[in-house]
C-alpha cells in the first residue's frame, strides 16, 4: 500500500459523537487537499453499545492520475491510528490486532464507560485499567493516553473535541490545527466549548506521553466518625504493629462515633486477640507484616459500624452533607435547592432497633409487605424531615439493648472465631480469606438476606470442613467478582405462594 | 425525529456542477431527485433511515418539483406503491431494510414482478449484514432470483453509485421490471463527494396531474391466466432485455492485468475491501492495480453468460467473491462456463469459507489460499506474512489483558422510558416466578441483554403476541408478549391483537408506547402526540395525551386494559401482577406509557435555554447517592442497568469494594429512587431539585428553612 495513505480507526461507544469527530475529521482532510474517505456502522449499537468509525486518507492525486480506491473497513494489522474514546473500547482494538508496535499510534482517553457486566457485579467486576495501559504501551508505536473525559468536563463540551484536540496535537495525520478548528466552526453547533476542548487537548498530548495523570480520589471518612481517641485507646491502637495499627485507627474512631468509647475499647479487644493469634503463628515469617489482622481489623470495623435506621439518619441529616449536595449538582448561590431521602423501613428494620424483646416478638410476626410500597420520601431539607431524622439519630444511646445489636454482636465472635481457626490450622493465606469473608455481607433488604445467608454457609463449611474447608472462602471471595453478572440476586429465593388460575374453557365464552 | 437534516436538504436542491459532499444513502437520495422520481416511500430502519427522513424534512422542497414523498407504516405498503409505475411511465423510488424488509414486502413484491412495470421502479435495500447488523443474516439476492428482478450492487464510490441509480431507472423501464440496488451498511455511511447534475420535474406528478386513469388491463393484473403469461414473458423477453442493458452500458466493469490466465469475480459492493486485501498481500503493482484482473459485477442478477464465459476463456482459475450463504452467482457460474465447454476452474466458498462477512482480513486470508492452490505465478509470502504479524500481535494483546475484553452490547439509553418496566417486571418475576416472555423487534429487545436478561423469543417486527400463540395454551404461567408502539403499528395490532382477540387468548400483552419508532431514529407514528401538545408539556412526558392505541383496543373487544406510566415502577408492577393473575379472561393489555427520552430532551433542551434566558423559573432534577450508605452490593445496578448509574472506588479508606454513584448524564428520571423504594433496596438514594430563579415566596421559606436547619441540624 502507498506509504502516504493513512488509516484512521475510531472505537467508541454509542451516544459519544462519533459521527460528529468523523465529520471534522472529514471535513479538515478535506480542506488540507486530502483525498478522504470515512464510514460507520451505525444502527443500534448507537443506543450505548460499542461501535467504530473509519476514516482513509490519501495524498491527492496527480492530475489525469485516477482517483485512490479507499477502503471501507479496517484491516488488523494495518492501522496507523486508533483513536478511543474510552479505554476498554481500545482494548476491544487491541484485542482484535488492530495495534502494532510497528505501525500504530493509539490515543485514548484513559476514562472508563463501565459496561453494564462489570458494573453489576456484587464484588468489584471492574477490569483492571492499569492492564490496559500496560498492554497500549507495550503494543504500540506511540500511546498519547489522558483523560479526556476530564477535558469535556472542563469546557462542557463533548469528548470528541477533546479527541480531536489530541489527534491535532499528536501530528499522527497530516491535520493542519487551523483546518482542524476551522472544521469545527464550520459545523456550526456548540463551537465555543468545543474549541476550548480542543485546544486544551492539542496541548495536553505533549505533556502526557510520560505518563497516566489519573489523580486518585482523596480519601474521606464518613461524617459520623469520631474526632479524637482517648489517650488510653489511642495507646492500644499505637502498641499494634503499624500496619495493622495504621488501619485499626480507622477502625477505632468509626467505632467510637458510632457507640462510644466502651465499644472501641470492644473493637480493639477483638483487633487485639487476632494479631495476637496471628503473631504467635508467623514466627518464623519474614517481616511482612501482619496481612490477617490488617484484613480482621478493616472487616470487623465495617462490620461493628452496621448500618441501622439509626447511623442512616444520623449520617443523612448533616449541614455539611447538603452542602456537599449542593456543591455536586452545581447549584448557584441564588438556587434553591430541596433533597428528599427515599426510605423504606420494613418491619424487619424497625424491630431490629427495637429493645430485644419487643424486636423479637414484632420478627416473630408474619413478614409482610404492609410496610414496603413505594417507600416514603422525606424531605431532608424540610424542617419537620430533618426534625424526623435527628429524632431517629437521636435513639443511639439505646442501641446496645437493641435486638440486632445482640445479634450482631454475636455473630461477629462467630467469625472471628473461625479466624483463630484458620490461623491455627489452615495457614495464613486461609485465615486471610475467612478475615476478608465479612465482604460478602452486603446490600439491604433481600440482597441483605440472601448475602447474609451466603456468609454464613460459607462460614460454617470453613469451621466444620477441617483444612479444606477454608478453601470455600477463597472461592467465594474470588466469585463476587463475577457473582451477579447474570441479573440474579444471591441466596436461594423466597419462595412465595403461586396464585392459580381458574378459567372455563375456552369454546364456551 | 432524531437528527436535523437542514444541510442536507439545503444540498438535494444543488445543481449542475456543484460538488455534493455526504453519505453514500444521502447521495442515492440526490440522484433519485436527479432521475425525476415522482415518488417516494419506504419504512425506515438502519442503514436506509436517513433517505426517508431527509426527504421528509425536505417536504416543502419537493413539492415545488411536484414530488410525493411517503412514510409508510411498513415495507409491504412502500412496495405496494410501486403498483403506481405498474399502469403509468412514472418513476418511483423506495426504500428498506433488507432481510427483513424485503421479506415483509414480498408479497407485494411478487405481485408487482409478476405483471412488471412501464415507469421506473427502483427498490433501494440497505443490506444490513455483517458487523453493525441487527437483522438475520440472509441474502437479499435469492429474492432477485425468485421474483426476477434485477439487482445492482454498487461498486462504492459516490459517483458511481449515482450513475448507478439512473441506470437502474432506464434499465426498469427497458427490462419492464423492478430493480433492486442493494447498498451494504458501510457504503450507505460512506463520506465522499459527487459532481451534482440538475434535478429533473417529473412529468407526472403532484404538480403535473394524471388527466384520467389507466383504461383496465387485464394482462398487467396477477390472475391466471395472465400469471403464466407473465412468467414466460421474464424468461423469455424481459430477463434477455435486462441483459442487453447491462452490456450495453457497460455496467459491469473488467479491470484488465498483465496476468491473465487467472481472474477474479467480486460483487460491486466488495471491490474496495478487495483492493485493500489485495494491496496487503502485494497483489497490486506499483501505481496499485490488481495484478489480477478482475470482473465487477455492479448487478449480480440477472448475470450475463456471454459476459462471464469472455472473462473465464483462457483462464486456469477463477475466485468469486461473494458474500453470504448460499453461494448463488457460484453455482450459476459453475454450470455456466460447464456449458459453454470452458476449463476454468471455479473457486469461491471453498477458499473464503462457507458463511459471514467479507471483512478486509477474510479476503487477504481467502486470496493466499486462492493464490497458492490455483496462481503459481504470484507469491503468498506477503499473504502469509502479514497473517503471522496479526495473529502474533492478537496473541500478545490476548496474553497482556489478561482475560477477554468485556461485552459491550446496545442498550437503554439514560432516562430510557422502558427501563423502569424491565425493573418491575423483574420484581413482578421474584415474586409470581418466571414466565414464557415473547419479545419484539424494538428498542426494547435490548432487555434481553444485561442486565435483565428478559424474552424467550423474537419472531419478527410486531410479531411478539402471534408468537405466544402457541406458547400460551401449553403454559402453566401465563404468558407475556411485547410489542413497541412502532411494531404495534406496523404489524402487531393484526398478526398479534386480532389475531388473540379473535381465538379468545388468555394473555397479556404489554404495549411500549413511547410515541415514535426509536429505534431506528424517532420516526413518527399515527400514535406520536400531536406538536401542540408536545409544544405545551414543558418536562412532562407527552405520551399520555394520545390514545389512539387505547380507543382502537377498546373498540376491537380489549376488556381488560391498563395505562400506566412508565417512570411508576410501583404502579407498573402492580398492574403486571394483576394482569398475570386475574380472574378475566381473554387478552389483557397493559399500555406502558412515556415518552422516548431522546425525544424528550431534544424538545426539553430548548424549552429549558429559553425559559433560562428569560430569567423564567426552571426546575431540575438529579439522583444522588450516599456512598458512606452503599454498601456496594450493586443490586440497584442489576435493576437499572442506567449509563450514568455505575460505580466508583469508595472515598472511605477502610473500604475496599466498589461503591455506586450517579454520574453528571443523570436527567433525573427517577427510576433510581423507585427501584429503591419499591424494592426496599437501600436508603442512599436521595433526590436532588434545583430551582434556578425561583419565585420570591419560595425564596423566602428556603432561607427560613436554612436558618431553621442551623439549629436542628449538627454540622
Amino acid at each position: 500500500m502507498n506509504a502516504q495513505r493513512r488509516s484512521l480507526l475510531i472505537a467508541a461507544v454509542g451516544g459519544q459523537g462519533g459521527a460528529v469527530l468523523t465529520g471534522w475529521i472529514v471535513q479538515a482532510a478535506r480542506s488540507a487537499g486530502l483525498v478522504v474517505q470515512a464510514t460507520s456502522t451505525p444502527g443500534v449499537s448507537q443506543r450505548t453499545g460499542a461501535t467504530t468509525y473509519y476514516v482513509e486518507t490519501a495524498p491527492a492525486p496527480e492530475p489525469g492520475a485516477p482517483a485512490p480506491v479507499l477502503a471501507l473497513m479496517p484491516l488488523p494489522g494495518r492501522v496507523d491510528v486508533l483513536l478511543a474514546s474510552e479505554l476498554l473500547e481500545a482494548a476491544r482494538m487491541l484485542e482484535r490486532g488492530m495495534v502494532t508496535p510497528e505501525r500504530t499510534t493509539v490515543i485514548a482517553s484513559t476514562h472508563r464507560i463501565l459496561t453494564a457486566r462489570e458494573k453489576m457485579s456484587i464484588g468489584d467486576g471492574r477490569f483492571d485499567s492499569e492492564r490496559i495501559v500496560g498492554a497500549i504501551r507495550a503494543l504500540t508505536r506511540r500511546a498519547v493516553l489522558f483523560d479526556m473525559e476530564a477535558v469535556r468536563m472542563r469546557h462542557d463540551a463533548a469528548i470528541s473535541a477533546a479527541l480531536f484536540g489530541a489527534l491535532a496535537g499528536s501530528g499522527a495525520l497530516p491535520l493542519p490545527r487551523d483546518a482542524c478548528e476551522d472544521a469545527i466552526r464550520a459545523a456550526g453547533r456548540g463551537v465555543g466549548p468545543s474549541l476550548a476542548a480542543f485546544a486544551d487537548a492539542f496541548d495536553q498530548v505533549a505533556s502526557t506521553d510520560a505518563g497516566v495523570a489519573d489523580e486518585p480520589r482523596a480519601a474521606r471518612a464518613p461524617a459520623d466518625e469520631g474526632t479524637a481517641l482517648p489517650a488510653a485507646l489511642a495507646q492500644r491502637v499505637a502498641r499494634l504493629p503499624i500496619d495493622v495499627a495504621q488501619i485499626a485507627k480507622l477502625g477505632a474512631l468509626r467505632t467510637l462515633g458510632f457507640q462510644g468509647a466502651g465499644y472501641t475499647s470492644r473493637y480493639i479487644d477483638r483487633v487485639e486477640a487476632i494479631q495476637r493469634a496471628e503473631s504467635a503463628l508467623g514466627a518464623g515469617v519474614p517481616a511482612s507484616g501482619a496481612p490477617v489482622s490488617c484484613a480482621t481489623a478493616r472487616s470487623l470495623a465495617l462490620w461493628m459500624c452496621y448500618d441501622d435506621v439509626i447511623r442512616v439518619a444520623s449520617l443523612k441529616a448533616r449541614r455539611s452533607r447538603l452542602a456537599r449536595i449542593r456543591n455536586e449538582v452545581q447549584a448557584l448561590p441564588g438556587d434553591v435547592v430541596r433533597v428528599r431521602d427515599v426510605f423504606h423501613p420494613r418491619r424487619e428494620e424497625v424491630a431490629a432497633i427495637l429493645p430485644r424483646a419487643l424486636g423479637a416478638w414484632l420478627g416473630r410476626r408474619r413478614r409482610t409487605t404492609a410496610l414496603r410500597g413505594r417507600g416514603i420520601a422525606l424531605q431532608t431539607t424540610s424542617v419537620t424531615g430533618a426534625l424526623a431524622l435527628r429524632l431517629t439519630a437521636a435513639l443511639r444511646p439505646l442501641r446496645p439493648w437493641s435486638l440486632r445489636f445482640a445479634a450482631e454482636q454475636a455473630e461477629i465472635d462467630d467469625w472471628l472465631a473461625v479466624v483463630e481457626q484458620a490461623l491455627a490450622v489452615g495457614g495464613s493465606e486461609a485465615a486471610l480469606a475467612v478475615a476478608r469473608l465479612p465482604r460478602l455481607r452486603k446490600g439491604y433488604g433481600d440482597t441483605q438476606t440472601g448475602s447474609t445467608e451466603e456468609f454464613r454457609r460459607v462460614l460454617a463449611t470453613c469451621r466444620e470442613g477441617g483444612a479444606t474447608g477454608f478453601a470455600a472462602a477463597v472461592e467465594a471471595l474470588r466469585a463476587t467478582r463475577t457473582a451477579g453478572q447474570d441479573g440474579r440476586e444471591r441466596g436461594a429465593p423466597v419462595p412465595k405462594a403461586q396464585p392459580m388460575i381458574w378459567t372455563p374453557a375456552r369454546k364456551g365464552r | 425525529m432524531e437528527q436535523s437534516f437542514a444541510r442536507e436538504v439545503e444540498m438535494l436542491a444543488a445543481g449542475d456542477g456543484c460538488v455534493f459532499h455526504g453519505e453514500g444513502i444521502l447521495a442515492v437520495t440526490k440522484a433519485l431527485l436527479q432521475s425525476g422520481v415522482s415518488y417516494v416511500g419506504g419504512y425506515q430502519g438502519s442503514p436506509v433511515s436517513q433517505l426517508l427522513d431527509v426527504m421528509v424534512q425536505a417536504r416543502d422542497y419537493l413539492d415545488t418539483l411536484g414530488v410525493h414523498v411517503e412514510a409508510c407504516t411498513s415495507e409491504a405498503a412502500a412496495c405496494a406503491m410501486l403498483a403506481a409505475s405498474v399502469n403509468y411511465p412514472v418513476r418511483g423510488a423506495v426504500t428498506w431494510k433488507s432481510i427483513v424488509g424485503t421479506n415483509v414486502a414480498s408479497d407485494a413484491l411478487s405481485n408487482l414482478a409478476s405483471p412488471g412495470v412501464r415507469g421506473g421502479a427502483l427498490i433501494i435495500v440497505g443490506e444490513d449484514y455483517g458487523e453493525g447488523s441487527s437483522v438475520v443474516q440472509e441474502r437479499t439476492h435469492a429474492f432477485a432470483m425468485k421474483s426476477s428482478l434485477c439487482l445492482l450492487d454498487p461498486r462504492p464510490e459516490l459517483a458511481h453509485i449515482v450513475r448507478l441509480v439512473e441506470h437502474a431507472f432506464a434499465l426498469s423501464e427497458a427490462a419492464s421490471t423492478p430493480v433492486l440496488l442493494e447498498l451494504r451498511i458501510r457504503a450507505c455511511h460512506m463520506q465522499g463527494s459527487f459532481v451534482c447534475r440538475d434535478n429533473v420535474a417529473p412529468a407526472l406528478s403532484m404538480r403535473r396531474l394524471l388527466a384520467e386513469p389507466a383504461a383496465p388491463d387485464p394482462r398487467r393484473l396477477p390472475h391466471p391466466p395472465f400469471t403464466f403469461a407473465h412468467e414466460q414473458r421474464k424468461v423469455d423477453e424481459r430477463l434477455p432485455a435486462a441483459r442487453r442493458y447491462l452490456v450495453e452500458h457497460g455496467i459491469n466493469e473488467v479491470f484488465t492485468a498483465e496476468l491473465d490466465d487467472a481472474g477474479i469475480i467480486v460483487q460491486g459492493g466488495l471491490f474496495n475491501t478487495l483492493l485493500a486485501a489485495l494491496a496487503a498481500a502485494a497483489l497490486v503493482d506499483d501505481t496499485g492495480r490488481s495484478r489480477l484482473p478482475i470482473l465487477v459485477l455492479n448487478a449480480t442478477y440477472p448475470l450475463v453468460p456471454e459476459q462471464l464465459v469472455a472473462f473465464c476463456m483462457n483462464k486456469r482459475a477463477v475466485l468469486v467473491l461473494e458474500e453470504g450463504h448460499p453461494e448463488f452467482i457460484e453455482f450459476e457460474l459453475s454450470a455456466i462456463v460447464r456449458r459453454a465447454q470452458v476449463d476454468c476452474r471455479i473457486e469461491g466458498k471453498e477458499v473464503m469459507g462457507r458463511a459471514g462477512e467479507y471483512t478486509a482480513e477474510a479476503l487477504v486470508r481467502g486470496l493466499e489460499r486462492f493464490v497458492a492452490c490455483c496462481v503459481p505465478a504470484l507469491s503468498t509470502a506477503a499473504a502469509a506474512a502479514w497473517r503471522g504479524e496479526v495473529d502474533a500481535v492478537r496473541a500478545r494483546a490476548q496474553e497482556l489483558l489478561a482475560t477477554p475484553v468485556p461485552v459491550r452490547p446496545p442498550g437503554f439509553c439514560t432516562g430510557c422510558p422502558e427501563r423502569p418496566v424491565f425493573a418491575a417486571l423483574k420484581l413482578v418475576e421474584r415474586e409470581l416466578g418466571p414466565r414464557h416472555i415473547a419479545a419484539d423487534i424494538g428498542c426494547h429487545s435490548f432487555a434481553m441483554f444485561e442486565p435483565f436478561f428478559t424474552g424467550n423469543s423474537i419472531a419478527g417486527y410486531g410479531m411478539g403476541l402471534a408468537s405466544a400463540a402457541g406458547v400460551a395454551p401449553i403454559s402453566a404461567q401465563r404468558t407475556l408478549a411485547i410489542v413497541g408502539d412502532g411494531g404495534f403499528w406496523h404489524n402487531g395490532f393484526l398478526s398479534g391483537v386480532a389475531s388473540a382477540l379473535k381465538n379468545g387468548s388468555d394473555s397479556v400483552l404489554l404495549i411500549f408506547q413511547n410515541g415514535y419508532t426509536s429505534a431506528t431514529g424517532t420516526q413518527e407514528l399515527l400514535s406520536t402526540p400531536r406538536a401542540a401538545s408536545r409544544d405545551d408539556a414543558g418536562g412532562d412526558s407527552t405520551t399520555a395525551s394520545d390514545t389512539t392505541i387505547e380507543r382502537l383496543l377498546a373498540s376491537t373487544g380489549v376488556r381488560w386494559l391498563r395505562t400506566a406510566h412508565t417512570y411508576d415502577v410501583a404502579t407498573m408492577k402492580a398492574t403486571l401482577a394483576e394482569a398475570f393473575t386475574t380472574q378475566e379472561r381473554g387478552l389483557k393489555v397493559v399500555i406502558a406509557e412515556g415518552e422516548c427520552q431522546l425525544e424528550r430532551q431534544r424538545r426539553l433542551r430548548p424549552y429549558v435555554a429559553g425559559r433560562l434566558a428569560a430569567g423564567a423559573r426552571v426546575q431540575r432534577v438529579r439522583y444522588g447517592i450516599d456512598e458512606d450508605i452503599c454498601t456496594g452490593d450493586h443490586a440497584c445496578v442489576r435493576l437499572s442497568g442506567c449509563p450514568s448509574l455505575t460505580v466508583a472506588q469508595p472515598a472511605d479508606p477502610l473500604r475496599t469494594d466498589t461503591v455506586s454513584t450517579i454520574d453528571s448524564g443523570c436527567v433525573g428520571c427517577g427510576l433510581c429512587g423507585e427501584i429503591a423504594g419499591v424494592a426496599a433496596l437501600c436508603p442512599s438514594f436521595y433526590r436532588v431539585e434545583v430551582v434556578r430563579n425561583a419565585t420570591a415566596w419560595e425564596r423566602f421559606a428556603a432561607r427560613l428553612r436554612a436558618w431553621a436547619l442551623q439549629v436542628v441540624l449538627p454540622a
